[in-house]
């Protein structure tokens, strides 16, 4: 388990202070896929780059497993870094070593025997598939199999924790799917802890459990993937969750002085999504209902919906509809001139 | 007309006059290559890893280091071999000849050595080095198995030009009793304006050049897989 408590990060570059992170507390769990997102400059690789104390946390404190990481010798420090992988976004391989030898420094440096350091290059390889580039070196690899020896790098040791800072964020869809599914399948066979840091919503959608959201060093919104995407709290969570909510189309001409018409976006979830709770609502309540858009995403194996609907039919009949949609376990906002009210 | 058999007794005149000084280069050249390397390539380690934010900051030692450095980069080599005969003295027992000639090469050449070194140490991606410090890597072992493999090609490099500048310098280390091809020329081309031996001099020492160039930047290239 990571535990991050009062948290604080300055910088300080030409007598000018910059706060990084401020009293950002955290608990991580074992094996989890634990997401960090915000915008650039929000703290991501600040905080997680504390974590094996690549930077020193002004203050607060960082325990992983009970060792309380900010009060280490250089000797342990080294021990523990051992224990906690990481791979980055530009790869930071050895240019003038093969995969191979790539895949085996971290056990080098741990004096490994060369017997042990064969079998376990040999076993990486087979994990992250990339057995018939063993005498390449990175210059002959594409971004996706570069990252690929990273990862293998970041296993060497047997690590309990993998922290990743926008790994895929160099990569396109296709190969960026392929990493997270090596990601999510080390994460199942060995149980390791893995922290990612994003700005993708394909890597929150199909990797994390759980996500929190940094805003100029600060945690504004932490929790399930899932109860994050279906009712976002914060601008910065929403603006990230923006291609999935349904956006009103400019061209669709909202009435303000028409009490007879509504327009309507409703997020589903789960179970709900399967009902057809908006038929339902046409019968019981003798509204016109005319679909604008909707959508439907997967988040981890739930489903998230979106739709936006223009509601007709007289005043007081639209507001029981409204109502019983609200009981349905359905989302709403009531939407005029595009804005959310 | 000059026949053939004059020809080859002209070469074999000029090789015999020229045999001895081009060992004393080439023995100099060696020596004084590898002892400025030798206090060269620590003294460039230190210049990296005690810069601001990287593995062993130390600004004062950095800046003590950098200073002492540039001031014995900016005194003329004729001045500092004469400034370094007692220490010539000191460690070979004398101040004239080849074997006094490289501590004063040695010297002279080990700050540019260092700078030469720094340099390319510097190319390395620092995002390579923080991998290392991820997995736990020393020092030590980051400086060796980290950012003297990963520059290799530029220290090679490196290495080539140093060999070329002391050869240059050993030149002027025969004007003082450095022996050599250098003193050869002195002797032969200006003193006694024998014009075929200094310009064969030349030759040897062209083509020495072109050698030692070739072959660095073959090597370079050999171990670079970037
Ligand atoms: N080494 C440093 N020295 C000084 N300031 C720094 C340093 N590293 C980061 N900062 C500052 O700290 C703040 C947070 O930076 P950080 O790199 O953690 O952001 P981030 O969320 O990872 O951004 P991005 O998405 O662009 O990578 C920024 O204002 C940045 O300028
Ligand atoms: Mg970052």
């Amino acid at each position: 388990m990571i535990s991050i408590k009062n948290l604080s990060k300055i910088y300080n570059t030409n007598g000018k202070d910059v706060v990084a992170l401020k009293d950002i507390n955290l608990t991580i769990n074992d094996g989890e896929i634990y997401g960090i997102m915000g915008l650039s400059g929000a703290g991501k690789s600040s905080l997680i780059r504390c974590i094996n104390m690549l930077e020193k946390p002004t203050t607060g404190s960082i325990s992983i497993n009970g060792t309380e990481m900010t009060k280490l010798s250089p000797k342990e420090l080294r021990e523990m870094r051992k224990k906690i992988g990481m791979i980055f976004q530009h790869f930071n391989l050895l240019m003038n070593s093969t995969v191979y030898e790539n895949i085996a420094f971290p056990l080098r440096i741990s004096k490994a025997k060369d017997s042990v350091i064969k079998k376990r290059v040999n076993e990486l390889l087979e994990v992250v598939d990339l057995e018939d580039k063993k005498y390449a070196y990175p210059s002959q690899l594409s971004g996706g199999q570069k990252q690929r020896v990273g990862i293998a790098r970041a296993l060497a040791n047997n690590p309990h924790i993998i922290l990743s800072d926008e790994a895929t964020s160099a990569l396109d869809p296709t190969t960026t799917e392929s990493i997270l599914n090596l990601l999510r399948n080390i994460n199942k066979q060995y149980g390791i802890t893995i922290v990612v840091i994003t700005h993708e919503m394909s890597v929150i959608r199909n990797l994390c459990d759980r996500i929190a959201v940094l805003e100029n060093g600060i945690i504004i919104e932490e929790g399930n993937v899932i109860d994050i995407f279906s009712n976002p709290s914060t601008e910065t969570s929403k603006r990230f969750l923006k291609d999935m909510i349904a956006e009103l189309p400019p061209d669709i001409l909202i009435d303000d002085e028409n009490p007879n018409e509504e327009i309507l976006r409703l997020s589903f979830f789960g179970s709900s999504s399967n009902e057809p709770v908006i038929s339902h609502m046409i019968k019981k309540f003798d509204v016109d209902v005319n679909i604008i858009s909707g959508n439907i995403e997967r988040v981890q194996n739930s489903q998230i919906g979106n739709l936006l609907i223009k509601i007709n039919g007289d005043p007081t009949s639209i507001k029981d509809a409204i109502k019983f949609l609200a009981k349905n376990n359905l989302r709403i906002e009531v939407l005029k001139n595009g804005i959310i009210q | 007309m000059v026949s053939s058999s004059n020809t080859i007794q002209y070469l074999i005149n000029l090789w015999q006059l020229m045999e001895q000084p081009l060992w004393e280069s080439l023995y100099m050249v060696f020596f004084s290559t590898l002892f400025s390397v030798l206090i060269g390539l620590p003294l460039g380690i230190i210049l990296v890893i005690t810069d601001k934010g990287h593995l062993s900051e130390n600004i004062k030692l950095n800046h003590i280091l950098g200073t002492i450095i540039n001031i014995m980069r900016s005194v003329p080599f004729i001045i500092l071999i004469i400034a370094i005969f007692p220490l010539s003295r000191l460690i070979v027992g004398t101040t004239i000849g080849p074997t006094a000639a490289i501590v004063a090469l040695s010297v002279a050449a080990a700050p540019f050595v260092a700078r030469v070194i720094e340099s390319s140490l510097k190319e390395v991606d620092w995002g390579v080095i923080e991998a290392s410090i991820s997995v736990g890597a020393t020092i030590p072992q980051i400086i060796f198995k980290v950012m003297i493999p990963e520059s290799l090609p530029s220290l090679i490099l490196g290495v080539t030009l140093t060999i070329i500048n002391i050869l240059g310098y050993s030149a002027m280390a025969g004007a003082i009793g450095g022996g050599g091809l250098g003193d050869l020329a002195i002797r032969y081309g200006y003193q006694r304006y024998e014009t075929d031996v200094l310009i064969a001099t030349i030759i040897v020492l062209i083509v020495f050049v072109e050698i030692v160039q070739r072959l660095g930047n073959y090597l370079a290239k050999k171990v670079d897989k970037r």
